[in-house]
């Protein structure tokens, strides 16, 4: 790690979401070959695939972890069916199990309501649950030292947090040390004013970044000012972590793909990609120097 | 003074349009000082077409229609009934566009406006197509264009980028079928707001200008400069139409499939003539370096 840059990790959905033992070896290595300092991994089923495969190559390569998830209609937390409810809050208790399994201390993602295309406004009543049951995660995950991470996404995605004020206002609601505003680049640059105003808003409440391109392509190609947004992050004394996303419909299979409205492929190659994408962050954090 | 016809969506002052609310929205759009009126039809069992055609020539104001199609009635569907709907939803609403003295027709014409649980199939595509070359077939004879609007991922899965929709009206192969920018759209499916104005050139044939998040714009991060500098470097002289939407205007139907869950702006009047202004200033500084 380079001195004064934030610790970078990269999102393991780069190498696609099959998460057999010989795929998650396959994609740790691929991100410890790249260079990065840890890996974003989704949050999988530990009857199908024990964590202790993931710690192993966790560990053989050097890398940390952390976990991501994001509820779905099926088990959505801001649902007035108990049953859904109670499926989101077993699946967020699952995640930061997992977590601790493979030593990961962050739990982040759409954990507040399903990632999906809500067609009508929420009720109060669905915001409460969600807080509680968000709440109730989060005790949970303090045992094992975990930090939870609310990423508000856009307003295709969730009809609940759109944005870093309205996260904000929810984390400090759920008054927990352990509860951060998770931003994502991508959704921020569709919902607010600007990315510097959204980590202005988020304030000491900001916990996690993804940095993810305007249209999710390759950091760079797009229209997100990395520089100025790294100058934000810096002015705003938020020293990381910071985790590419990006995917493409060429590597992540076709649920996936159509889960978050992949419809062309933005590149073939994940690990160049990847290894780009790091070089790329690494010259947009480093200060400019200035000389009188 | 623009050269461009400047208009503005009927959402940024009324939900539905009822007579009562067809008043409203073409007073306030005229009084704001907009050249044109773009009208949505996903209400058009409440609109009175002849009535609003009248205050509209009172006005003196220009008329564009617009609409997304919808699941059951989707052109782009594998399913002979579902694009027979659309099919029908399409050339219906050219005749309410016709008949409201309109000659240009736009929107996401070729697909429901919604979120796809599976990407467009080969059958799917050729009957947006084929549809598509009937519809251009009628709107020529009626004197009329049609635009195809770019769209985000989330509102369709047909066409997403200006590259897209340049091969999809190849494919239609009419003139009279023109590619319709929304600077909103692009900021999330495009790299850059000059490149696709470019590469659709004369081809292009309606605009519309939104911010990022779809509130005032100037007040989200949208290189505005680099995309009307596009425009005058391409000399486009059609008509520029401001789009936004706010929780405090609400349409039962196009909110919800719009995802417009936030209050953006209460005064819709208000909003409205600062876009004008901002538009107009746009547009004179890109033609004037």
């Amino acid at each position: 790690m380079s001195a004064g840059l934030p610790r970078f990790g990269v999102h393991a959905g780069l190498w696609g979401f099959d998460w057999t033992p010989d795929a998650a070896a396959r994609t740790i290595g691929s991100a410890a070959a790249a260079g990065y300092d840890f890996i974003e991994i989704p949050a999988v089923d530990r009857s199908v695939h024990p964590p202790v495969d993931t710690r192993r190559a966790l560990s053989a390569n050097g890398l940390d972890a952390v976990v991501s998830l994001a509820l779905s209609f099926d088990d959505d937390i801001t649902s007035p069916d108990p049953a859904v409810a109670a499926r989101g809050e077993h699946r967020l208790a699952e995640a930061v199990a997992f977590a601790a399994e493979i030593g990961a201390t962050f739990v982040g993602g759409v954990v507040f309501s399903a990632m999906g295309r809500y067609l009508r406004l929420p009720t109060a009543a669905d915001r409460d649950r969600s807080l509680a049951a968000v709440r109730r995660t989060a005790t949970l995950a303090a045992r094992d030292g975990i930090t939870v991470g609310v990423e508000y996404v856009n307003r295709y995605e969730s009809n609940l947090l759109n944005t870093a004020a309205q996260t904000a206002r929810f984390v400090r609601e759920i008054d927990q040390p352990n509860v951060v505003v998770h931003m994502d680049t991508f959704h921020a640059s569709v919902e607010e004013l600007s990315l510097g105003d959204a980590v202005r808003d988020a304030g000491p409440l900001l916990g996690y970044i993804h940095a993810s391109e305007s249209h999710r392509g390759r950091l760079g190609t797009g229209t997100i000012d990395w520089r100025r947004f790294a100058d934000d992050l810096r002015a705003a004394g938020f020293a990381g972590p910071v985790t590419v996303e990006t995917f493409s419909s060429a590597v992540v299979g076709t649920d996936a793909a159509v889960d978050i409205g992949l419809w062309r492929p933005l590149w073939e190659d994940p690990s160049a990609v990847a290894a780009d994408s790091l070089q790329f962050l690494r010259e947009q954090f480093t200060p400019v120097a200035v000389t009188a | 003074m623009s050269q461009n016809p400047l208009g503005v969506h009927a959402l940024v002052f009324a939900g539905g349009t009822t007579p009562d609310e067809m008043s409203l929205i073409i007073d306030q759009t005229a009084a704001a000082g907009y050249d044109i009126l773009e009208l949505s039809l996903h209400d058009s069992p409440n609109l009175d077409v002849a009535d609003a055609r009248g205050k509209l020539e009172a006005a003196g104001l220009g008329i564009v229609c617009s609409r997304g199609l919808a699941f059951t009635a989707d052109v782009s569907s594998d399913d002979a009934e579902v694009v027979a709907r659309g099919a029908r939803l399409l050339h219906d609403s050219l005749q309410i566009t016709h008949d409201l003295g309109g000659t240009h027709f736009t929107g996401a014409l070729y697909s429901a406006l919604g979120k796809y649980g599976h990407a467009l199939s080969s059958a799917g595509r050729a009957n947006v197509v084929a549809t598509l070359k009937d519809l251009a077939v009628d709107a020529q004879e009626k004197g009329m264009t049609l635009g195809l609007e770019i769209c985000n991922r989330y509102e369709t899965n047909v066409i997403n980028t200006a590259a897209d929709a340049l091969r999809l009206a190849d494919d239609i192969g009419h003139d009279n079928v023109v590619i319709h920018l929304d600077t909103y759209h692009m900021n999330i499916e495009e790299d850059d707001f000059s490149r696709p104005v470019r590469l659709v050139g004369d081809r292009l044939g309606y605009v519309h200008i939104g911010e990022n998040h779809r509130g005032f714009l100037g007040s989200g991060h949208l290189d505005f400069a680099s995309f009307f500098h596009a425009l005058a470097d391409i000399d486009y002289t059609g008509p520029v139409t401001f789009e936004s939407f706010s929780s405090a205007v609400v349409s039962p139907t196009l909110s919800n499939d719009l995802a417009i869950w936030r209050n953006l702006w209460n005064d819709g009047p208000e909003l409205a003539r600062h876009a004008l202004s901002f538009m107009t200033n746009q547009i004179a500084t890109a033609r004037a370096v």
